[in-house]
């Protein structure tokens, strides 16, 4: 149950930052996990329509297709991460295969291939694999991420680059050429098994196939 | 009759050739463009409307030396990168005869006319915004992305298309494609780099 877990981070994040908001400074009206250096792992959060998630009773230690939750797309619930905090949310995964499809709405390949990433989360989120879907897209196309999640029914969290659609942002999070689509795969113990990125010099580029074949292999391992 | 059918055969495959040769040679594409190539004559808009509430057409601008045309949207945050160093662009050459302007053929809401009104006032644009809803203008010239620059030399042929520099990072151009073309133009000459592979965010044709 990927949801209760991240909904835990969001509650300790809440928390925190709310304990600590008043020595905070955010431009962002959206929740941000762990800015700063990876080390720091200093917590921002200042708010005004953060909602704190209630207690959450303990997740299942099974889960089966038909019991997928879909995950909560609310504004609220899309925090806003630099590489630091995605760093902590992609730790909190370890023991489970890792996809993490980076993608926006101005990108019209990735809208066209997130349905692939979502039938592979439902397909296999019994087998132990966890989705992570990075928006890198500008504070101000908030709300369109949003909406395309929500009209995706995603079943799995959400993240947005603090940074954007920045060069800056495609740096931090190594995304080759700094185009998309890409996707990147992280065995169970957290490596990055593979880059599945756009060459825009050859003439073919990486399918749904090849993305499905190698979730498959690294859940088999 | 045999040989009758063998005549018609052999007439056959000669019309069927030339027709073949002669539309690779009026259609030949360039590298990256699929459609439009270097030296083509560039396709002409007539009547788009502009976030000025006018009509223009690329027969208004017979006074220019250049034009460089850019295939915009609002939606692109590769295009809102950009959009200083265009506006910067247009500064340093409209007194050189060099009109430019950027057409939208986007229809994401966010792209429609009201928006881009926003936007236009919003980033200071100094030249014209225009949209075409048919899209049509954006395939002859083969644009795949915004943002997609086209430059027309003075008999209004394609004299370079592509990318605009090559950094999003303005920090890190160390190639200003769209300047040294120009630049080039100007001076008489051909550009050194007349097509470039164009970035940015795909165009979305209905």
């Amino acid at each position: 149950m990927v949801f209760l877990k991240l909904s835990k981070i969001l509650l300790l994040v809440a928390v925190i930052g709310l304990l600590g908001s008043l020595g905070c400074n955010s431009e962002s009206n959206n929740t941000m996990i762990g800015s700063g250096s990876p080390k720091s792992k200093s917590i921002e959060s200042e708010s005004n329509d953060l909602e704190i998630p209630g207690p959450q009773t303990e997740p299942p230690l099974t889960t089966t297709v038909e019991s997928v939750v879909l995950a909560d797309v609310t504004s609220a619930a899309i925090p806003v991460v630099d590489r630091s905090g995605f760093d902590l949310v992609l730790a909190k995964h370890k023991g489970q295969v890792v996809l993490v499809d980076y993608w926006a709405t101005w990108c019209a390949a990735c809208r066209k291939k997130f349905p692939h990433t979502v039938a592979l989360a439902k397909q296999h989120q019994a087998e132990g694999l966890t989705i992570i879907g990075v928006a890198m897209d500008d504070d101000d196309a908030h709300d369109e991420v949003v909406k395309f999640l929500a009209e995706q029914q995603v079943p799995f969290d959400n993240l947005r680059s603090k940074a954007g659609a920045s060069d800056e942002s495609f740096e931090s999070f190594e995304i080759p050429g700094a185009t998309l689509p890409c996707l990147r795969l992280f065995d169970r113990d957290g490596n990055v098994i593979k880059t599945f990125a756009i060459d825009v010099d050859a003439d073919k580029q990486f399918t749904d196939d090849d993305v499905a074949e190698a979730v498959k292999a690294a859940l088999a391992k | 009759m045999t040989r009758i059918r063998r005549w018609v055969e052999c007439a056959t495959y000669f019309v069927v050739g030339a027709a073949v040769l002669l539309s690779t040679s009026t259609l030949r594409a360039a590298k990256f463009n699929k459609v439009l190539d270097i030296g083509k004559p560039a396709p002409v808009w007539s009547d788009l409307l502009g976030v000025d509430d006018k009509r223009h057409s690329l027969s208004d601008l017979k006074a220019s030396k250049l034009v460089v045309v850019v295939f915009a949207s609002n939606h692109c945050p590769v295009v809102k990168s950009y959009e200083r160093r265009l506006i910067r662009f247009v500064d340093d050459y409209r007194d050189k005869g060099v009109e430019f302007l950027a057409i939208s053929v986007s229809q994401r809401a966010t792209d429609q006319l009201p928006q881009m009104k926003v936007r236009a006032v919003g980033s200071g644009f100094n030249f014209p915004y225009l949209i075409d809803p048919s899209q049509k203008i954006a395939k002859a010239y083969g644009a795949t992305h915004t943002p997609h620059v086209f430059v027309l030399d003075q008999q209004r042929r394609v004299a370079y298309m592509g990318k605009i520099d090559d950094h999003l990072d303005e920090s890190k151009v160390t190639e200003r494609f769209l300047r040294d073309a120009v630049d080039a133009l100007l001076a008489g000459k051909s550009p050194d780099v007349a097509e470039t592979r164009q970035v940015g965010c795909e165009i979305e044709y209905e």
